[in-house]
């Protein structure tokens, strides 16, 4: 009988695609949500400097040479819910190397951030301000109810109110030390342990080859921040090297500065 | 409509990673398989048509294969080397049966023996497909990997 070995090659980068591609979808339908909840809204692609022409239906980018060539602030452009956006907001600023933009960059320096960066936070900002209105809706629906039921002013009346001094108090405790646990546990905080950064990990530029290669294929991971170093940064904002890309939040070329050691 | 453009740029990505790694499979393989394996026939002092019977062929996408295919006299003898055989009797075939009656062999010495049956003590196997393939899938591994790796650097340089 023939010996036969087979051999298949199934590399992670396809899976991390793959798993890109899914999330695209994800997205894709959170942006249609959104578009039929929020009236108003301006199309996705118009936020990203593409103009659709009305004869051709052809999709061109007027941003590169119009608006920035003319020396415009990034700020000028607003969002579908009318937020502005730009000067302090990593919106409008390329994410490349560190995100910090050079004093006279080129015009195509200002175009450089990666679409899906862009989308995905429209559509993060656009959730939020969605569960926001949902959120003041289903609060006032509450009281409504409450007060229609006399539920306040009977409670007052029925002795209830000499209990709420103490009450305040102990809920004044109580937010006080989540605040002050919610301070000490946070990423980069005193009793930080699970999101301790390793700075020197981050700005490694001797990094061996094959860790390189590790970091790239996702077989390795470097837990780094997306803020700037020094700055106090939320926990939404430090992660690892894989769920960087996958969030979205930089893409390849990024991946492989920081495989370098040049985040 | 407008996350399209990621999808196609993500999908154009995928596909040409995963045709790189099908255009080169046999060659990484035969570099990181099928080398070592020859070197390992050569060092058991296994013969030259042992040498030749061992190739690498391409099954399907990204899928390829590392055959020992070995016929002698129109018997294949390639599972036999590789994994062995038990100890058996052998017996003459006899003369009704287009043989002869007797075994015949010598020895060391060039001393004639002969006998109707012998037994034989059997045979471990040289066992080096599969040793081949176990000391190096992960060099296997790795350089698809790297060659991966380069080919996104030169893609993203150019």
């Amino acid at each position: 009988m023939v010996i036969r070995i087979p051999i298949e090659v199934q590399t992670s980068e396809s899976t991390e695609i793959r798993e890109l591609l899914d999330r695209i979808d994800r997205a894709e339908g959170k942006l249609s949500t959104m578009r039929t909840a929020i009236p108003g809204r301006t199309d996705a692609a118009t936020l990203l400097g593409f103009e659709q022409t009305p004869q051709t239906g052809i999709t061109r980018d007027n941003n590169r040479f119009s608006r920035t060539a003319l020396g415009v602030s990034e700020g000028a452009r607003t969002t579908p819910i009318g937020t502005p956006t730009g000067v302090g907001s990593d919106a409008a600023l390329p994410r490349g190397r560190g995100g910090v933009l050079s004093g006279s960059g080129a015009p195509q320096d200002l175009v450089r951030q990666n679409q899906f960066n862009v989308l995905s936070d429209e559509v993060t900002s656009l959730e939020q301000e969605f569960n926001k209105i949902a959120g003041i809706g289903t609060t006032a629906v509450g009281a409504i109810g409450s007060f229609t039921k006399g539920g306040v002013l009977g409670l007052l009346s029925s002795g209830v109110a000499k209990l709420i001094p103490p009450a305040l108090l102990i809920l004044l405790a109580k937010q006080i030390f989540d605040m002050v646990l919610e301070f000490m546990l946070q990423p980069g905080g005193p009793w930080d342990r699970k999101f301790k950064r390793d700075f020197a990990n981050e700005y490694n530029t001797l990094r061996s080859r094959d860790q390189k290669g590790q970091l790239r294929t996702g077989q390795q991971e470097i837990r780094l921040s997306y803020g700037p170093i020094g700055k106090r940064v939320k926990s939404y904002d430090v992660g690892n090297t894989l769920s960087g890309v996958k969030r979205g939040l930089f893409n390849e070329d990024e991946l492989s500065y920081i495989s370098r050691g040049q985040p | 409509m407008s996350l399209e453009f990621s999808r196609l740029r993500l999908d154009n990505a995928s596909q040409r990673i995963m045709k790189f790694i099908d255009e080169n499979i046999v060659g990484w393989t035969e570099e990181e398989i099928l080398n070592p394996i020859l070197d390992t026939v050569r060092s058991l002092g296994l013969s030259q048509r042992v040498q030749d019977a061992i190739s690498v062929e391409k099954t399907d996408f990204m899928k390829a294969e590392v055959i020992f295919d070995l016929q002698i006299d129109g018997t294949d003898v390639s599972d036999l080397l590789e994994k062995g055989f038990r100890p058996h009797e052998i017996n003459a075939r006899g003369k009704d049966m287009n043989g002869a009656d007797w075994l015949r062999w010598y020895d060391e010495s060039g001393k004639i023996h002969f006998a109707q049956k012998v037994m034989h003590p059997g045979f471990i196997g040289y066992h080096f497909m599969e040793k081949g393939y176990n000391d190096n899938e992960y060099n296997l591994q790795r350089r698809v990997e790297r060659e991966t790796e380069e080919f996104l650097e030169k893609e993203r340089l150019r």
